[in-house]
């Protein structure tokens, strides 16, 4: 039961990334605690400091505390504010969650349709006009389509926000800038998923009862393709929060991408370890999760899975 | 050029794009970076015109220079990354595919554990702890990079192992590093090459992702990410320091994704058939 094996992998994984994120600090060059310093950081400073994260202990007694304090979910203290870690991204969670629940719709409500279109219309010119789009969509980083949505929208239209997240649908551009490549991949998913049923005898079958075309697409077609694109949608999802790291800083949303960013690069190291920890194990649990829900949707997927 | 004939037209017009700046990264570091980082405040923001073609930056940089020099290190640096990733990858794949045992199940879980992270998220960490510079961007990406061709490398590995050939070939005394490179390399080498193929349009992606960070090579060397938001700030005012690397980056991502295609396609058919 390779799902379930994967479901009991989850603790082992999540182990493990707190161990690589550990680790990272150690990765630093020369000294951490001067680098988190700067140059003009007196001795008795850089000493309290390293008594302070503990970096003056043997490395498996660190290593012991970064875990007891985990388990309790205490991710240290911010070197800059001296707050937190945990609190400091608790606080940033609510703008990511939004930015990556409505990116996450802009995608399917985009996605779905197009793909429906082009597997009907499969190879005449609405389909290639699709197909090229979606293949524009795959190739345009965020950090591209958003500013050229700022330039188009706000600035040469000026009818959404530039940044921020006060005014009034600022959400729209970052959601949709975070959504765009996920929207061409899922389309061309639809579409070939779509395509591959929309060959099988049911399908003629429902149109010799006389059902039409959008009717025997939407009720049979479609859903019947719809399991393995929810399972890559799900998946996608996860890697939707790295996309909020750069999406995040173009539009400066105050989430948790933006805090790790602005982390790195004020060194403060805490609460980097603590922003990639986070998004690791949200990455893994939504990752595990859509493992476990694609085999109630579609048992075929389980079938696959045992056998490679 | 068979090959090129054979392609279809856009794959055709994304090569000659690739070939263009695949010259601008190869040529452009033996006209010297003088032009590309000779800050001119007096002529800052400067729209494009006769002069320079492509206007300047932020700092009255010359952007066309800058383009030119920055594909040398975006595409370098992705190129080096993509090499990096495949041979480490591939070489630990063959040998846990062939081994088995406590190596096998190692690099499993190695596997395992990189792909717990969002790939981006574990090179922006690397980077931000390893600090800014090429090696170091290479280092990062190649950090994720490698898992795909381990993967692929491990299960062909096995597949082609059980075969008579190998077996025989082990029988008649051949150490594990000759099955290696002599009998199972050859045979892995054209899905491997395919995954490099499309690895490269992710490459640059990442690459400029980086540097968009300030997390990539560091100033004032021109890169295109870096170059991106150098200009995001102007945008209201001289929107050509934005959109020159954006299109830059646009179009050779377009390309590689086009080309790639087509290549698996005459490279691996039975892949393209699966997608």
């Amino acid at each position: 039961m390779p799902v379930l094996r994967r479901i009991l992998g989850v603790p082992l994984l999540l182990l493990g990334a707190a161990t690589v994120v550990f680790f990272l600090i150690h990765l630093i060059p020369g000294d951490p605690v001067a680098a988190m310093l700067g140059e003009g950081a007196s001795p008795a400073d850089v000493t309290s400091l390293r008594k302070e994260l503990g970096l003056d202990r043997p490395l498996h007694v660190q290593y012991a505390h970064w875990l007891k304090g985990l388990a309790h979910a205490d991710l240290g203290k911010s070197i800059l504010t001296r707050k937190p870690v945990t609190g400091e991204i608790l606080r940033s969670l609510p703008a990511t969650a939004s930015l990556a629940l409505a990116a996450f719709a802009a995608a399917l409500i985009v996605s779905i349709p197009a793909g429906l279109m082009g597997a009907l219309w499969k190879d005449r010119p609405i389909d290639q006009l699709l197909r090229a789009l979606s293949l524009i969509g795959v190739s345009t980083p965020n950090y591209v389509s958003g500013p050229l949505l700022v330039l188009f929208f706000s600035i040469s239209l000026g009818l959404l926000p530039v940044s921020g997240r006060d005014a009034p649908g600022s959400l729209i551009l970052p959601a949709v800038t975070m959504g765009l490549a996920l929207a061409a991949l899922l389309s061309r998913m639809v579409r070939a998923s779509v395509a591959e049923e929309l060959n099988k005898p049911y399908m003629l079958a429902a149109r010799a009862r006389g059902e039409t075309v959008w009717s025997a697409l939407i009720r049979h077609a479609f859903r019947n393709a719809l399991p393995p694109v929810l399972v890559v949608a799900g998946l996608q999802f996860g890697s939707l929060l790295t996309g909020a790291v750069v999406t995040e800083t173009i539009f400066s949303w105050p989430g948790v991408g933006r805090l790790l960013v602005q982390s790195i690069q004020r060194r403060d190291y805490p609460t980097v370890q603590g922003c990639v920890l986070f998004i690791a194990f949200v990455y893994v649990v939504v990752n595990a999760s859509v493992d476990a829900i694609a085999v109630r949707l579609d048992p075929r997927a389980a079938a696959r899975g045992a056998r490679s | 050029m068979k090959l090129f004939r054979q392609l279809p037209i856009p794959a055709r017009i994304a090569a000659v794009v690739l070939f263009v700046a695949l010259g601008a990264a190869v040529v452009s570091p033996f006209l010297g970076t003088d032009a590309a980082t000779r800050i001119d405040l007096t002529n800052r923001l400067a729209s494009p015109s006769t002069a320079p073609p492509l206007g300047t930056d932020e700092l009255g940089r010359d952007v066309l220079q800058r383009l030119f020099h920055g594909a040398t290190i975006s595409l370098g640096v992705a190129g080096a990354a993509v090499l990096l990733s495949a041979i480490f990858g591939s070489l630990l794949g063959l040998l846990a595919g062939e081994r088995g045992g406590f190596l096998d199940a190692s690099v499993g879980r190695l596997v395992d554990l990189v792909l717990a992270f969002p790939g981006l998220l574990l090179a922006v960490a690397l980077a931000a702890v390893l600090g800014p510079s090429a090696l170091n961007t290479v280092l990062a990406l190649s950090a994720v990079g490698w898992v795909p061709y381990a993967r692929l490398a491990r299960s062909e590995a096995r597949r082609v192992g059980s075969l008579d050939f190998v077996s025989a070939a082990r029988s008649q005394g051949a150490t594990s590093w000759r099955i290696l490179l002599r009998h199972l390399l050859p045979n892995v080498a054209p899905p491997l090459a395919v995954q490099a193929t499309l690895h490269l349009a992710g490459a640059i992606l990442a690459e400029s992702a980086l540097s968009f960070l300030g997390l990539g090579v560091p100033p004032p060397a021109p890169s295109w990410g870096a170059m991106l938001a150098g200009g995001r700030t102007h945008i209201l005012d001289a929107p050509h320091v934005v959109m020159a690397p954006a299109l830059a980056i646009l179009l050779v991502v377009l390309g590689t994704n086009l080309l790639g295609d087509a290549l698996v396609d005459r490279l691996d058919p039975v892949r393209r058939r699966s997608l």
